[in-house]
């Protein structure tokens, strides 16, 4: 048992120490990228005007996965909101809105210019995006790094600090949740101090996206989070880090990218004194499609679109839903308890390709139990049906020419107004209150679920297993479906797998005695992550055919949730990764009404 | 009916207080509020639910409960509510109501699901009953699919109730065998598309659901009807699935070159186009794209679609002698666009496509 313990850990740090994948290719290496301005480490001199060229440099933090140079594009993350870049790669000029860099495979720099062309409203509003520019791979954003164009930047203190956001020097996984993401402070004039500094960490005043802290050492894994408005720090004098924790304040979610802030202020007998560092980063979590902002809505289109239309990625989760039997859905006489774990990792695996093509987006839910008029609506996810029962589209919508496996459009007649829900759907409450054990919450594949899927499908594809994901609200139906699952699991405090009121069947699919199919058992891995193919039969012990699409694309980040070959197991508690006994921030997914602990 | 209005206007209140206290707190809600909201909801639910099951309270009442109730979830009172399903003395309307009320079950009770099939299939039936019935088999076909796939009986039943009489009940069958590819019911509306009068469904709905899961075999057919048929809707539906048959795509592309024919028509056109012929799409478009008479829906359309194939830098032009006729069309409508949508999506094409040379 102590060997498994032991092998078991070596896993972990051996999956930590690996690359993630590039989420649009999960078979190639993403460049874990850092990015300085001003040549340095620390952000309290990340600041610009817009008269004045300042050197920056980029590189590969991960070289060893690379042979050859990455091309990559420089670009302003977004050239309607906030400050504005342009660059230049001799710091002469007037300068361009875009800039071809070559990352050096071995590690080394690649340098460039930046500076403002239009001044920002706040501290960390102009971001530089880093975009994968080589010719044989996608457009995976690489890295976004946020600075301020001003004429009045903060002064430079005497303590120069490092501050790193989920613990790495790269930029691509600042993103929280409501789950407790580690992050260190260094001294790096360390030898210029004989004692330690002592400092606070907190949100900067006036942004949109709120933090809270955690002290290292005062969280418990897979029970607590960070709750407090600021944390204390003491930053050692010997260039060690310090660490502590951070999530998304519970309410308070980002609405773009680094629209959060957390900045790190010397105290002074306890007084918050000069600004050490400041860093930008972005509560990320599900929302509410239906109350998206026109701007959230937009990303969330464009990265979709692009997923479909640009990569060619879609397709797959048609056919593995398709082609899914017993590993997804309840059979007459035979339930699939998986079908909600299961359900879990297929949507997690969309998401986090949309998030290869722009991280701050997250899958929206579509909340049936209730009226959602801007979902329906041509300018989202597609008004009435015209008169062949097919979603109608403003032209500009990038669904508007939405496709799939040859056929045109998306065939949707749903039997319900726009302005009401639809009908027949169990409420909320009545979901909730099925039952506080697994086997009895898991009815809701009926109603709501079967119910939200036949009402909105009518004729058209979401009426059916074979044919439901062709039409892109699919994963919004099924976030919302996942959403009850977390509504219930926190209502019921059902977040300990191993717990058989919050999952059931416990163990492994029996060489004997089995009641439900493979793959439903708690510790069995799920088709078709695992890859695992069989006669396509109905016995218990079967899988599959085919299995479409490989193993389930790794998280960017130290803590790996929920796996290569996903089990149940890995996706109950999607607020932490149980194989590792830190605390962590598991799958990172969160709802914007659905706390945790 | 009228105490059935009063009674559900009073219960619909409840509830509905119910979810604005929710949905006004929805995005710092509490555990705690959620337990309130849950516990409730079943003390509500209890109450209706002793309504529902006493064959003593008036049927309005009764009505009135369950289609407030919309599911069981006490789960002791399971077994009661498929005694009242089954129990013939009970009117068809609160037998329906009580099988409604077992949508859950119906995913994990075999026996329920078999009886289910039978009163489908039994024309004996009161309609109320069957389409209550028919309503549950296309719940299985999203939630159970088993209860169709590996029972022939259902898939038996489906194909005798395909030409029922009942419309309600011929389309939701029909629907459903069309979803698994049933080759039957795929016929059955080819002949009917074919024979005029004949027609179980409407035209177009019968197009749509023989491109559910359309076999090669039936393009043929369905190529004739969609240059023949008179029924717009008929046309546009084919036009939808039919673009990854070769001999369609010409006419699919006469469509959209039609400068007389619907925008509707032509946009639907322009979507198969690129669906299938997406290496040529770009050169297909190219002409409508420069053309300014041409509608800006679909001009938006195209330029939008070529923007999304070429944004990878596997397909982006890299530079200025590798801008095609559509690149060089898009950088020209940047001084002309008369719609600020139009002249959007020109500014985001040449920004996507970094080829502000």
């Amino acid at each position: 048992m102590e060997q498994l313990k032991i092998l078991g850990l070596l896993v972990i740090i051996l999956t930590s120490l690996g690359c993630p994948d590039n989420p649009l290719r999960p078979d190639e290496d993403l460049p874990l990228v850092e990015i300085q301005v001003n040549d340095t480490e620390q952000f309290i001199d990340d600041y610009v005007t817009t008269s004045t060229w300042v050197a920056c440099r980029a590189r590969i933090t991960n070289s060893r996965a690379f042979s050859s140079a990455v091309a990559s594009t420089l670009i302003n993350m977004d050239p309607s909101v906030g400050g504005q870049l342009v660059f230049s790669s001799t710091g002469s000029g007037s300068g361009t809105t875009s800039l071809n860099i070559s990352l050096p495979a071995d590690g080394s720099w690649a340098t460039f210019y930046v500076r403002g062309s239009s001044n920002s409203t706040r501290d960390k509003d102009a971001v530089i995006q880093l975009d994968e520019d080589r010719l044989s791979m996608d457009e995976a954003v690489l890295a976004r790094h946020a600075l301020m164009v001003t004429t009045a930047p903060l002064p430079v203190p005497a303590a120069e600090v490092s501050l790193s956001i989920a613990a790495s020097t790269t930029t691509i996984d600042d993103y929280a949740g409501w789950a407790p993401l580690s992050c260190t402070v260094r001294l790096l004039n360390h030898p210029s101090f004989n004692s330690p500094v002592t400092a606070r960490v907190r949100n900067l005043a006036g942004t949109t996206g709120q933090l809270v802290f955690a002290a290292d050492g005062s969280l418990t894994a897979h029970t607590t989070t960070a709750t407090n408005s600021f944390v204390d720090i003491t930053i050692p004098d010997d260039g060690s880090t310090v660490s502590f924790y951070v999530a998304g304040d519970y309410g308070s979610p980002s609405i773009r990218d680094k629209d959060a802030v957390l900045e790190v202020v010397e105290l002074n007998a306890g007084i918050p004194g000069t600004v050490l560092s400041r860093g930008g980063m972005m509560v990320r979590v599900r929302k509410n499609a239906n109350g998206l902002t026109p701007e959230e809505r937009e990303r969330f289109l464009d990265a979709y679109a692009a997923h479909n239309s640009t990569y060619d990625l879609y397709q797959v989760y048609q056919d593995i839903h398709a082609t899914a039997r017993y590993e997804a859905h309840s059979y007459s006489g035979v339930s699939s308890p998986a079908f909600l774990p299961w359900h879990r990792a297929f949507i997690l695996r969309l998401e986090r390709e949309l998030q290869g093509i722009d991280p701050s987006v997250t899958l929206p839910y579509w909340r049936f139990s209730l009226a959602a008029p801007n979902v329906f609506s041509d300018d989202f996810m597609g008004g009435p049906a015209d008169l062949t029962g097919y979603a109608t589209f403003d032209p500009t919508n990038p669904l508007s020419t939405w496709s799939i496996s040859g056929f045109a459009g998306i065939s949707r007649d749903p039997n319900f107004d726009p302005v009401d829900p639809p009908s027949g759907i169990a409420s909320e409450a009545a979901v909730l209150g099925l039952g506080s054990d697994y086997s009895s919450f898991l009815a809701m594949e009926g109603n709501p679920h079967g119910t939200a899927h036949v009402q909105t499908g009518g004729g058209g594809w979401l009426g059916a297993i074979s044919t439901a994901v062709r039409d892109p609200l699919f994963m919004m139906l099924h976030c919302n479906v996942d959403r009850l699952w977390a509504s219930w699991q926190w209502a019921n405090d059902r977040w300990d797998p191993n717990s058989t009121l919050a999952y059931s069947p416990a163990g492994t699919f029996p060489a004997a005695g089995a009641t439900v199919h493979i793959g439903n058992y708690l510790e069995d891995t799920m088709w078709p992550w695992n890859e695992s193919t069989g006669s396509g039969g109905s016995a218990l012990d079967e899988r599959p055919l085919t299995a479409p699409g490989g193993p389930f694309p790794q998280t960017q980040g130290a803590i790996l949730a929920p796996g290569a070959n996903p089990r149940p197991f890995d996706l109950v508690d999607y607020r932490s990764n149980r194989v590792s006994s830190a605390v962590n921030p598991g799958t990172k997914v969160s709802y914007d009404d659905v706390g945790e602990f | 009916m009228k105490a059935n209005s009063t009674y559900r206007i009073a219960l619909n209140g409840v509830v509905a207080c119910l979810l604005l206290f929710s949905s006004q707190l929805m995005a710092q809600r509490t555990r705690a509020q959620i337990q309130a909201e849950v516990a409730a909801y079943q003390e509500l639910s209890d109450k209706l639910m002793r309504v529902f099951l006493n064959p003593q309270a008036p049927e309005v009442r009764r009505l009135a409960a369950a289609d407030t109730l919309v599911i069981v979830t006490n789960q002791e009172l399971i077994p009661r509510v498929l005694a009242t399903f089954r129990n013939t003395k009970e009117s068809d309307t609160i037998r329906s109501r009580a099988l409604g009320l077992l949508d859950p079950q119906l995913v994990r009770d075999d026996r329920l699901a078999s009886e289910v099939v039978d009163l489908l299939g039994d024309v004996e039936q009161s309609p109320t009953l069957r389409r209550a019935s028919m309503k549950a088999v296309s719940l299985a076909a999203v939630a159970a699919p088993a209860m169709i796939q590996d029972a022939e009986k259902t898939f038996d039943v489906l194909r005798t109730v395909a030409q029922d009489k009942d419309l309600t009940i011929r389309r939701g069958a029909l629907r459903i065998l069309c979803a698994f590819g049933d080759d039957y019911a795929q016929q059955l509306l080819i002949d009917g598309l074919k024979e005029e009068n004949a027609d179980l469904l409407p035209d177009y709905e019968a197009v749509n659901l023989i491109g559910l899961d359309s076999h090669t075999d039936y393009y043929p057919d369905l190529l004739k009807i969609m240059q023949s048929t008179k029924d717009s809707r008929t046309r546009l539906a084919c036009v939808n699935i039919l673009g990854p048959y070769s001999e369609a795509q010409p006419v699919i592309l006469g469509y959209l070159n039609d400068a007389n024919a619907d925008l509707i028509l032509r946009r639907a056109a322009l979507v198969s186009t690129q669906a299938n012929q997406p290496a040529s799409f770009s050169e297909i478009t190219a002409g409508l794209v420069g053309d300014d008479s041409a509608p800006d829906a679909l001009r938006i359309m195209a330029i939008q679609t070529v923007m999304y194939q070429r944004r990878s830098p596997r397909v982006r032009p890299r530079n200025e002698g590798e801008l095609d006729q559509f690149d060089q069309n898009v950088r020209s409508l940047r001084s002309r666009a008369k719609s600020e949508a139009l002249g959007k999506v020109v500014e985001d094409y040449i920004n996507r496509l970094k080829i502000d040379f």
